[in-house]
């Protein structure tokens, strides 16, 4: 993403202390945000209730790319728990995307 | 009636429905990591059905006993993998086709405590998110 002139986030539902934990213990590369309240993942029509441990919201897998002015170009919205986008063919659709 | 004398020569074939339905579980877990695995479970679906083929072989050939129940594991086996894959991993359909066009603005706080907004983030350039399930 960064070699295309952009960044990659992901945003999760837990607290940022455990975020914290997280990037740390897996050195990741990129931030995590907090959405503990689920207004993000609720404002991207992502939310799926009830589907977490004990019965919480949580988010739906999903991957969005948001340009400059906002718009959504494209996304990509898991349809069963372990549904995720294939790496090298999400990285070949942002170059096309991202004009590289 | 009088047993088939080949009865014992059958036996491989429930014991090979068996391996076939324990490939297909095992090929599912091992090669998780594989996207297309994981969306299709194709190479798992294709084992377990063929494990229950031809387990149920050994059966049809008329044998008793242990091969009845192994049969009987290998189709089970099959059925769970289906209510797995189709219906307990399923997710909502959560305006998939649909959904906002634009990108709702937010701010969120970031691991290392920063204050994140998407309008900032967007003026520098194209973001991807990246939604997680949580709870790690």
């Amino acid at each position: 993403m960064e070699r295309l002139g952009g960044r990659m986030l992901a945003v999760s539902v837990d607290p940022q202390s455990r975020n914290r934990k997280v990037v740390e213990r897996n050195r990741l590369a990129f931030p995590i945000l907090s959405d503990q309240d689920r207004k993000v993942t609720a404002g991207f029509g992502l939310l799926h209730k009830g589907g977490g441990p004990g019965y919480s919201d949580i988010p739906v897998p999903a991957h969005v790319l948001v340009n400059r002015d906002g718009r959504i170009i494209w996304r990509h919205i898991a349809m069963r728990i372990q549904d995720r986008p294939d790496p090298k063919e999400e990285i070949r659709l942002l170059r096309e995307k991202l004009g590289s | 009636m009088t047993e088939r004398p080949q009865t014992a020569a059958r036996a491989p074939w429930a014991l090979a429905g068996l391996l076939l339905s324990l490939g297909g579980w095992a090929c599912y877990v091992i090669f998780l990591g594989n996207a297309w695995v994981r969306s299709t479970g194709l190479p798992a679906f294709v084992l377990l059905v063929l494990g229950a083929a031809v387990a149920s072989r050994a059966v049809r050939g008329g044998q008793r006993g242990w091969a009845r129940h192994a049969a009987a594991a290998t189709v089970l086996s099959f059925g769970v993998f289906v209510v797995y894959f189709f219906v307990f991993s399923r997710l909502p359909s959560t305006n998939r086709a649909v959904g906002p066009a634009v990108a709702p603005a937010f701010s969120a706080v970031d691991h290392l405590g920063n204050q994140v907004s998407l309008n900032e983030l967007r003026a520098a350039g194209p973001v991807l998110l990246v939604f997680y399930r949580g709870h790690w």
